[in-house]
């Protein structure tokens, strides 16, 4: 018999007492601190690396775009723009899960509301920017977008 | 205290004479090429459609009624006339993309076929613009044959 301070390994995780033919006991604190520190080693670089990430986003917009165009997109847009949004209004005018299955008519209408809200400075909008400031479109990526809206509308025409 | 209710309804009254004087220009420009009736053939029912509804605040061509020259009113009218046209004048149709002309037609069939335009407000003094499903329909359906009809050369 083992000492009272000390039970097996295999009490602990079974919560029978551990007859084993030799009676070999381990000293139980030990082990578990050490697993403690594993498990946290182990957890450690994933955690680290969701931090650095920001809790990476899925692939949602399935339009094809450039990647620079869709991390904007994804960034400043898509938030009030996707399926699950409320606001009907913001989805009837885009919505980023719905947008590669429109027709041409319809997709063509909805890159010149784009190319028109953020030239007008309307998007996103200013009650969004005002309490969500990180949320404004830098001069350089409006350009970026309006400028793929451009190209991708003179495309589809031409398709 | 007569004598102060006589004095404020005379103040009002000058008031209201003083701001006759000062009225919003009117839209009442000429109707050139760039209009939309001259761009592309419009069905004379849909033309009909479109000047009860819609023409009055997005052209630049407004039919006013006698109290439109009644300052207060004369100022809302013309404020709500700016607005529309900023958003989309049929007057100026010419002048558009081929991009944006089916952004807007695109926007313009959503917006009726909502109940969103004419605006209640219009429509409630306008009987002739209250749109019936009918003519809701008609005029969706007109609004896709021109969309792909400006396709069409483009894509020739």
């Amino acid at each position: 018999m083992h000492a009272l301070n000390k039970i097996t390994c295999w009490e602990v995780f079974t919560g029978a007492p551990n007859y084993s033919s030799d009676g070999w006991a381990f000293n139980c604190e030990i082990m578990i601190k050490q697993a403690h520190l594993f498990v946290l080693l182990m957890a450690l670089p994933g955690a680290t690396a969701a931090f650095a990430q920001e809790a990476p986003k899925p692939e949602k917009i399935t339009y094809p775009m450039p990647g620079q165009v869709k991390t904007v997109m994804i960034n400043k847009c898509y938030d009030c723009h996707y399926d699950g949004e409320r606001d009907e209004e913001a989805k009837a005018g885009l919505n980023f899960n719905t947008l590669d299955q429109l027709g041409k008519i319809k997709q063509l209408a909805v890159f010149s509301n784009i190319q028109k809200e953020i030239e007008k400075g309307a998007m996103p909008p200013k009650k969004f920017v005002t309490k969500y400031p990180k949320a404004a479109l830098t001069k350089e990526e409006a350009d970026l977008l309006v400028e793929w809206v451009k190209k991708e509308s003179a495309a589809l025409l031409k398709q | 205290m007569k004598k102060i209710l006589r004095l404020g309804g005379l103040l009002l009254v000058a008031v209201f004479l003083a701001m006759q004087f000062f009225q919003p220009e009117r839209n009442s420009g000429e109707v050139t090429a760039a209009h939309l009736y001259r761009q592309t053939q419009v069905p004379p029912g849909v033309q009909r459609m479109l000047n009860n509804a819609c023409m009055d605040c997005h052209s630049n061509q407004t039919n006013y009624d006698w109290y439109h020259r009644l300052a207060l009113v004369s100022w809302l009218i013309s404020q709500h006339i700016t607005e529309g046209k900023q958003e989309l004048n049929f007057s100026e149709w010419g002048s558009l993309s081929v991009i944006d002309r089916i952004g807007l037609l695109e926007d313009m069939s959503g917006e009726v076929k909502r109940g969103a335009m004419p605006l209640k407000s219009y429509s409630f003094i306008h009987h002739e613009a209250r749109l019936s499903t009918a003519q809701v329909d008609s005029l969706a359906e007109w609004i896709r044959h021109y969309q792909e009809g400006l396709l069409l050369p483009v894509s020739e």
